[in-house]
Protein backbone atom coordinates (compact mmCIF):
# COMPACT_ATOMS: atom_id res chain seq x y z
CA UNK A 1 0.00 0.00 0.00
CA UNK A 2 1.55 3.44 -1.04
CA UNK A 3 1.71 6.48 1.77
CA UNK A 4 -1.25 8.07 -0.12
CA UNK A 5 -3.52 5.31 -0.17
CA UNK A 6 -2.85 5.07 4.16
CA UNK A 7 -3.79 8.63 4.75
CA UNK A 8 -7.07 7.26 2.90
CA UNK A 9 -7.69 4.85 4.65
CA UNK A 10 -6.74 6.89 8.41
CA UNK A 11 -9.04 9.65 6.56
CA UNK A 12 -12.12 7.45 5.86
CA UNK A 13 -12.04 5.99 8.88
CA UNK A 14 -11.65 10.00 11.02
CA UNK A 15 -14.82 10.79 8.68
CA UNK A 16 -17.07 7.34 9.76
CA UNK A 17 -16.00 7.83 13.50
CA UNK A 18 -17.00 11.66 12.92
CA UNK A 19 -20.10 10.71 11.49
CA UNK A 20 -21.26 8.20 14.05
CA UNK A 21 -20.52 10.83 16.62
CA UNK A 22 -23.06 13.59 15.06
CA UNK A 23 -25.65 10.62 14.27
CA UNK A 24 -25.66 9.50 17.48
CA UNK A 25 -26.42 13.13 18.78
CA UNK A 26 -28.77 13.82 16.35
CA UNK A 27 -31.96 13.65 17.98
CA UNK A 28 -34.58 14.91 16.15
CA UNK A 29 -37.80 12.13 17.41
CA UNK A 30 -37.49 10.06 20.79
CA UNK A 31 -38.80 6.53 18.79
CA UNK A 32 -35.59 4.94 17.78
CA UNK A 33 -34.68 5.26 21.53
CA UNK A 34 -36.33 1.51 21.97
CA UNK A 35 -33.21 0.28 19.68
CA UNK A 36 -29.85 -0.14 21.05
CA UNK A 37 -26.47 1.70 19.65
CA UNK A 38 -24.09 -0.79 18.58
CA UNK A 39 -21.29 1.07 20.84
CA UNK A 40 -21.41 2.70 24.49
CA UNK A 41 -22.77 5.99 24.21
CA UNK A 42 -25.24 7.51 27.25
CA UNK A 43 -29.11 7.49 25.87
CA UNK A 44 -29.09 10.21 29.08
CA UNK A 45 -27.32 12.75 26.64
CA UNK A 46 -29.60 15.42 25.74
CA UNK A 47 -28.78 14.45 21.93
CA UNK A 48 -28.70 10.86 21.91
CA UNK A 49 -30.92 9.15 19.29
CA UNK A 50 -30.80 5.97 20.40
CA UNK A 51 -30.52 3.42 23.61
CA UNK A 52 -27.00 2.68 25.34
CA UNK A 53 -26.88 -0.84 25.07
CA UNK A 54 -25.10 -1.42 29.15
CA UNK A 55 -27.95 0.79 30.10
CA UNK A 56 -30.59 -1.29 29.22
CA UNK A 57 -28.82 -4.37 30.00
CA UNK A 58 -28.37 -3.30 33.69
CA UNK A 59 -32.21 -2.28 33.61
CA UNK A 60 -32.98 -5.97 32.55
CA UNK A 61 -31.03 -7.19 34.99
CA UNK A 62 -32.47 -5.20 37.60
CA UNK A 63 -36.08 -6.17 36.60
CA UNK A 64 -35.23 -10.19 36.66
CA UNK A 65 -35.14 -10.34 32.95
CA UNK A 66 -32.91 -11.17 30.26
CA UNK A 67 -32.12 -8.51 27.41
CA UNK A 68 -32.63 -10.77 24.49
CA UNK A 69 -32.98 -8.06 21.82
CA UNK A 70 -30.22 -5.98 23.11
CA UNK A 71 -27.47 -8.69 23.62
CA UNK A 72 -29.10 -10.46 20.32
CA UNK A 73 -28.32 -7.01 18.21
CA UNK A 74 -25.08 -6.86 19.72
CA UNK A 75 -24.19 -10.60 18.92
CA UNK A 76 -25.94 -10.18 15.50
CA UNK A 77 -23.04 -6.77 15.20
CA UNK A 78 -20.58 -9.00 16.55
CA UNK A 79 -20.48 -12.05 14.03
CA UNK A 80 -20.61 -9.71 11.15
CA UNK A 81 -18.30 -7.38 11.95
CA UNK A 82 -16.78 -8.39 14.64
CA UNK A 83 -14.97 -5.61 17.14
CA UNK A 84 -14.99 -3.30 14.19
CA UNK A 85 -18.13 -0.99 15.93
CA UNK A 86 -14.92 0.28 18.39
CA UNK A 87 -12.56 1.16 15.70
CA UNK A 88 -14.98 2.72 13.05
CA UNK A 89 -18.24 3.57 14.75
CA UNK A 90 -17.85 4.40 19.07
CA UNK A 91 -17.94 8.56 20.03
CA UNK A 92 -15.98 7.62 22.83
CA UNK A 93 -13.16 5.84 21.07
CA UNK A 94 -13.18 8.30 18.40
CA UNK A 95 -12.46 10.77 21.92
CA UNK A 96 -9.89 9.11 23.15
CA UNK A 97 -8.07 8.17 19.29
CA UNK A 98 -8.58 12.66 19.44
CA UNK A 99 -7.50 12.78 22.73
CA UNK A 100 -3.79 10.24 22.28
CA UNK A 101 -3.05 12.22 19.53
CA UNK A 102 -3.44 15.39 20.73
CA UNK A 103 -0.49 13.74 23.49
CA UNK A 104 1.40 13.27 20.49
CA UNK A 105 1.31 17.01 19.11
CA UNK A 106 1.91 17.96 22.16
CA UNK A 107 5.23 15.53 22.79
CA UNK A 108 3.94 13.56 25.87
CA UNK A 109 5.06 10.94 26.40
CA UNK A 110 3.89 7.61 25.42
CA UNK A 111 4.72 4.45 26.71
CA UNK A 112 3.61 1.07 25.71
CA UNK A 113 1.23 -0.40 27.97
CA UNK A 114 0.81 -3.84 27.69
CA UNK A 115 -2.45 -5.64 27.41
CA UNK A 116 -1.93 -8.09 29.76
CA UNK A 117 -4.12 -6.58 32.37
CA UNK A 118 -7.09 -6.47 30.59
CA UNK A 119 -9.06 -9.25 32.64
CA UNK A 120 -10.04 -5.86 33.97
CA UNK A 121 -12.87 -5.84 32.07
CA UNK A 122 -14.04 -9.11 33.79
CA UNK A 123 -13.96 -7.74 36.75
CA UNK A 124 -16.05 -4.42 35.46
CA UNK A 125 -18.49 -6.85 33.93
CA UNK A 126 -19.38 -9.31 36.66
CA UNK A 127 -19.33 -6.11 39.26
CA UNK A 128 -20.81 -3.07 37.73
CA UNK A 129 -22.50 -4.55 34.88
CA UNK A 130 -24.23 -7.69 36.16
CA UNK A 131 -23.59 -8.34 39.77
CA UNK A 132 -24.99 -5.10 41.54
CA UNK A 133 -27.70 -4.16 38.61
CA UNK A 134 -29.04 -8.00 39.80
CA UNK A 135 -28.90 -8.36 43.35
CA UNK A 136 -29.08 -3.95 43.84
CA UNK A 137 -31.54 -2.99 41.09
CA UNK A 138 -29.70 -0.02 39.72
CA UNK A 139 -27.50 0.49 37.10
CA UNK A 140 -24.08 0.22 39.08
CA UNK A 141 -22.12 1.00 36.01
CA UNK A 142 -23.77 4.00 34.52
CA UNK A 143 -23.33 5.75 37.91
CA UNK A 144 -19.62 5.49 37.42
CA UNK A 145 -19.41 5.68 33.63
CA UNK A 146 -16.94 8.06 32.68
CA UNK A 147 -18.79 8.30 28.83
CA UNK A 148 -22.17 9.14 30.71
CA UNK A 149 -20.21 11.85 32.79
CA UNK A 150 -19.05 13.45 29.52
CA UNK A 151 -22.06 12.83 27.14
CA UNK A 152 -24.83 13.31 29.13
CA UNK A 153 -24.06 14.92 33.03
CA UNK A 154 -21.72 17.81 31.95
CA UNK A 155 -24.13 18.65 28.82
CA UNK A 156 -27.35 18.41 31.03
CA UNK A 157 -25.70 20.78 33.64
CA UNK A 158 -24.82 23.58 30.98
CA UNK A 159 -28.23 23.75 29.33
CA UNK A 160 -30.41 23.46 32.92
CA UNK A 161 -28.97 24.85 35.85
CA UNK A 162 -31.30 24.26 38.31
CA UNK A 163 -29.51 20.65 38.37
CA UNK A 164 -26.50 21.95 39.41
CA UNK A 165 -28.19 22.10 43.04
CA UNK A 166 -28.06 18.02 42.60
CA UNK A 167 -24.21 17.90 42.64
CA UNK A 168 -23.06 15.43 45.22
CA UNK A 169 -20.21 13.21 45.92
CA UNK A 170 -21.25 10.86 43.38
CA UNK A 171 -20.96 13.65 40.89
CA UNK A 172 -17.76 14.23 42.44
CA UNK A 173 -16.43 11.04 41.97
CA UNK A 174 -17.79 10.89 38.77
CA UNK A 175 -15.92 13.91 36.87
CA UNK A 176 -12.88 13.00 39.22
CA UNK A 177 -12.37 9.65 37.06
CA UNK A 178 -13.66 11.38 33.86
CA UNK A 179 -10.45 13.69 34.73
CA UNK A 180 -8.03 10.52 35.44
CA UNK A 181 -8.91 9.41 32.16
CA UNK A 182 -8.79 12.38 30.09
CA UNK A 183 -5.38 12.47 31.64
CA UNK A 184 -4.70 9.01 30.55
CA UNK A 185 -5.85 9.22 26.80
CA UNK A 186 -2.73 11.59 26.00
CA UNK A 187 -0.79 9.15 26.56
CA UNK A 188 -2.12 5.75 26.75
CA UNK A 189 -4.08 4.60 23.42
CA UNK A 190 -7.47 3.98 24.23
CA UNK A 191 -7.18 3.14 27.66
CA UNK A 192 -11.12 2.86 28.50
CA UNK A 193 -11.26 0.39 25.74
CA UNK A 194 -8.66 -2.10 26.69
CA UNK A 195 -9.19 -1.82 30.35
CA UNK A 196 -12.48 -1.21 31.00
CA UNK A 197 -15.25 -1.18 28.41
CA UNK A 198 -17.93 -4.31 28.75
CA UNK A 199 -19.24 -3.27 25.75
CA UNK A 200 -15.60 -4.12 23.74
CA UNK A 201 -15.56 -7.10 25.98
CA UNK A 202 -18.55 -8.54 24.16
CA UNK A 203 -17.50 -8.02 20.77
CA UNK A 204 -14.02 -9.09 21.64
CA UNK A 205 -15.15 -12.59 22.52
CA UNK A 206 -17.22 -12.30 19.05
CA UNK A 207 -13.77 -11.86 16.90
CA UNK A 208 -12.98 -15.10 17.54
CA UNK A 209 -15.71 -16.27 15.14
CA UNK A 210 -16.04 -13.00 13.42
CA UNK A 211 -16.45 -13.07 9.48
CA UNK A 212 -14.57 -9.90 9.18
CA UNK A 213 -10.90 -10.44 11.11
CA UNK A 214 -7.49 -10.08 10.17
CA UNK A 215 -5.02 -12.36 8.40
CA UNK A 216 -1.38 -12.52 8.55
CA UNK A 217 0.31 -13.86 5.87
CA UNK A 218 4.05 -16.02 6.60
CA UNK A 219 6.18 -13.47 5.81
CA UNK A 220 5.84 -11.46 9.04
CA UNK A 221 8.86 -10.85 11.05
CA UNK A 222 7.06 -9.77 14.00
CA UNK A 223 8.86 -6.40 13.94
CA UNK A 224 6.20 -4.50 15.34
CA UNK A 225 4.85 -2.48 12.98
CA UNK A 226 1.64 -3.44 13.59
CA UNK A 227 1.52 -2.33 17.28
CA UNK A 228 3.07 0.88 16.74
CA UNK A 229 0.37 1.84 14.19
CA UNK A 230 -2.77 -0.17 16.33
CA UNK A 231 -4.98 1.94 18.27
CA UNK A 232 -5.22 -0.68 21.07
CA UNK A 233 -1.19 -1.57 21.31
CA UNK A 234 -2.19 -4.80 19.89
CA UNK A 235 0.86 -7.36 18.82
CA UNK A 236 -1.24 -8.23 15.92
CA UNK A 237 0.90 -10.94 14.67
CA UNK A 238 0.65 -13.29 17.90
CA UNK A 239 -3.24 -13.20 17.81
CA UNK A 240 -4.82 -11.64 14.94
CA UNK A 241 -8.24 -12.76 16.02
CA UNK A 242 -7.53 -11.33 19.69
CA UNK A 243 -10.44 -9.73 21.39
CA UNK A 244 -8.26 -6.31 21.67
CA UNK A 245 -8.53 -5.92 17.76
CA UNK A 246 -11.15 -2.93 16.62
CA UNK A 247 -10.52 -3.86 13.21
CA UNK A 248 -9.77 -0.58 12.30
CA UNK A 249 -7.65 -1.35 9.57
CA UNK A 250 -5.19 0.73 10.57
CA UNK A 251 -2.59 -2.30 10.76
CA UNK A 252 -2.79 -3.43 7.28
CA UNK A 253 -0.33 -0.72 5.97
CA UNK A 254 2.17 -3.58 6.88
CA UNK A 255 2.06 -5.26 3.35
CA UNK A 256 1.69 -8.86 5.62
CA UNK A 257 -1.60 -8.03 7.36
CA UNK A 258 -4.89 -7.84 5.29
CA UNK A 259 -8.57 -8.22 6.09
CA UNK A 260 -10.10 -11.13 5.78
CA UNK A 261 -13.78 -11.96 5.52
CA UNK B 1 -10.30 -26.24 5.17
CA UNK B 2 -11.32 -23.02 7.42
CA UNK B 3 -12.06 -25.28 10.39
CA UNK B 4 -14.79 -24.43 13.13
CA UNK B 5 -14.36 -20.67 12.99
CA UNK B 6 -15.52 -20.52 9.45
CA UNK B 7 -18.84 -21.88 10.49
CA UNK B 8 -19.09 -19.97 13.39
CA UNK B 9 -20.39 -16.50 12.86
CA UNK B 10 -23.19 -17.82 10.75
CA UNK B 11 -24.25 -19.72 13.89
CA UNK B 12 -23.66 -16.72 16.06
CA UNK B 13 -25.66 -14.78 13.73
CA UNK B 14 -28.83 -17.14 13.38
CA UNK B 15 -28.71 -17.20 17.29
CA UNK B 16 -28.97 -13.85 17.47
CA UNK B 17 -31.01 -13.11 15.23
CA UNK B 18 -33.58 -15.49 16.98
CA UNK B 19 -32.70 -13.67 20.56
CA UNK B 20 -33.41 -10.83 18.92
CA UNK B 21 -36.66 -11.57 17.28
CA UNK B 22 -37.76 -13.39 20.48
CA UNK B 23 -36.92 -10.12 22.63
CA UNK B 24 -38.98 -8.09 20.22
CA UNK B 25 -41.73 -10.97 21.08
CA UNK B 26 -41.82 -10.81 24.37
CA UNK B 27 -42.37 -6.83 24.11
CA UNK B 28 -38.64 -5.29 25.35
CA UNK B 29 -38.91 -2.59 22.85
CA UNK B 30 -41.64 -0.52 24.78
CA UNK B 31 -39.39 -1.59 27.83
CA UNK B 32 -35.58 0.03 26.29
CA UNK B 33 -37.68 3.04 25.35
CA UNK B 34 -39.37 3.59 28.47
CA UNK B 35 -35.75 3.33 29.96
CA UNK B 36 -33.93 4.99 27.61
CA UNK B 37 -36.19 8.62 27.57
CA UNK B 38 -36.38 8.83 31.34
CA UNK B 39 -33.29 10.96 32.58
CA UNK B 40 -32.20 9.07 35.55
CA UNK B 41 -30.26 11.40 37.29
CA UNK B 42 -28.87 9.05 39.62
CA UNK B 43 -27.17 7.20 36.57
CA UNK B 44 -25.51 10.90 35.39
CA UNK B 45 -24.26 11.44 39.38
CA UNK B 46 -26.92 14.08 40.33
CA UNK B 47 -29.11 13.49 43.13
CA UNK B 48 -27.39 11.48 45.39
Amino acid sequence: MNPADRRADKTRRTWWQAVSLVLANSYVFSALKSLPYPFLHCYSCPLAIGACPLGTIQYFLGLGRLPLFTLGTLAAVGAWWGRSSCGWLCPFGFLQDLGYRLGRRLRFPAPSISNRHTWTRWVVVGLLVVGLPLYLHQPWFCKLCPAGTLEAALPWLAVNPQLRELIGPLFVLKVGLLSLLAAAVLVVKRPFCRFVCPVGLFYGMANRISRRHLVVDGGCTACGYCRDLCPMDHEVWKDPRSSQCILCLECTRCPHVRPGG
Amino acid sequence: MRGWRGHGWPLLLGAAVLAAVLGIWQGELPLIYRNAVILCLSCVGLGQ
